[in-house]
């Protein structure tokens, strides 16, 4: 059993030392690039609508709606086929989840908003 | 009616100039901080090195963030949609038990979507009992989540000359101890996630008993909002106990 594994193994080796043999083209990373600033934009751009409903608490419920899943879509780029944009995406969400929501308090009191 | 600056009982740390360091932020960030450091500290010491952990680790920051908001914004809903500059309202509170069960929910929701299997209970428990008795002493100084009016030596005067209950201090005091307990049990050895549940029945049922001498707003026959949270999370964290018990009573 052991000695056929070896032996598909080394089969594998050898096709891809094989000079016929093609391996995928390299994936340029720009389009995960764009991709993800693209989104973060966009969700930054939403944010900042959100803030013309006017009323607190329907903004505030928008604004954790888009946070969460924007968490969760950036783990679901990393993890699946877009690591690149869904970094990007993330860069853009603990930023904003950090100052918006747990240190907003030091906005108000020092009169900022 | 007491001026804010005189209020708490350091509520600025310092001044740079005429830029004035506020204890709460400062003591909330290093709350996260000592959290994150101790977290990270306890996956070396485990010997995990599992993207995993990362991404339990960010569901239960952005889960708790949210979570800790959302109970007050259906609390003081009508308030907050009635006054056109009540946004501050919103990013000033926050409650520690709404944070709690939202970040539990999120971890949970995001072990079930991604098929996460890993349990860090036993990693996460130790540094967000750390966190909380930090973030407390933020809440001393600022003197926000106080106690009832009091006769007892150790009362706090925290600005309109009546004596209350340390409440933040009493905590502070379960956060220590809480955090002492669970790294002997960790010694001793534990099951998978188990620290985290042990640490989430201590300290909601703790925080229902303290909000007895904490001053809050009576929503329901004589239970206050914050309660009603703990009795809820209390009963989703047990879940499985609870079910097994009535499955078996049905059989």
């Amino acid at each position: 059993m052991s000695n056929n594994n070896n032996n598909e193994s080394e089969q594998d080796y050898l096709n891809k030392q094989d000079p016929n043999f093609n391996p995928p083209p390299k994936k340029s990373p720009w389009g995960d690039i764009f991709l993800g600033l693209g989104l973060s934009c966009l969700l930054i751009i939403a944010l900042v609508a959100t803030l013309y409903i006017g009323k607190a608490g329907a903004v505030s419920i928008i604004v954790f709606i888009l946070i969460l899943s924007s968490t969760f879509l950036s783990v679901r780029f990393i993890r699946r086929k877009r690591p690149i944009a869904g970094k990007i995406i993330l860069a853009t969400v603990i930023p904003l989840t950090l100052l918006l929501l747990l240190f907003g308090a030091c906005f108000v009191s020092l009169g900022i908003l | 009616m007491v001026n804010n600056d005189e209020w708490g009982l350091r509520p600025v740390l310092f001044k740079i100039g005429d830029f004035p360091i506020e204890a709460y932020p400062v003591m909330l960030f290093l709350a996260l901080l000592s959290g994150i450091v101790i977290y990270v500290w306890q996956l070396k010491k485990d010997g995990i090195k599992n993207s995993n952990a990362f991404y339990i680790a960010l569901f239960g920051i952005v889960g708790g963030t949210i979570g800790a908001k959302l109970p007050l914004i259906f609390m003081y809903w009508n308030e907050l949609n009635s006054n056109s500059n009540s946004l501050n309202a919103v990013l000033q509170g926050r409650t520690i038990v709404g944070g709690l069960i939202g970040g539990t929910v999120s971890i949970l929701i995001a072990k079930r979507i991604f098929n996460i299997k890993e349990r860090m209970g036993n990693q996460l428990a130790i540094p967000i009992t750390v966190a909380m008795a930090i973030g407390r002493v933020g809440c001393l100084l600022r003197g926000c989540c106080y106690g009832k009016q009091t006769q007892i030596v150790w009362g706090i005067d925290f600005g309109d000359h009546i004596l209350r209950h340390p409440t933040q201090i009493y905590e502070i005091i379960f956060d220590i101890s809480m955090a002492i307990y669970l790294s002997i049990r960790k010694r001793k050895g534990v099951k998978p996630g188990q620290l985290y549940s042990i640490f989430l029945n201590g300290y909601l049922s703790f925080r229902f008993f303290l909000e007895f001498i904490r001053v809050e707003k009576v929503s329901f026959i004589i239970f206050t909002d914050f309660q009603i949270l703990c009795i809820v999370g209390l009963l989703f964290i047990n879940r499985k106990y609870l079910l097994s018990i009535f499955m078996r009573r049905e059989v």
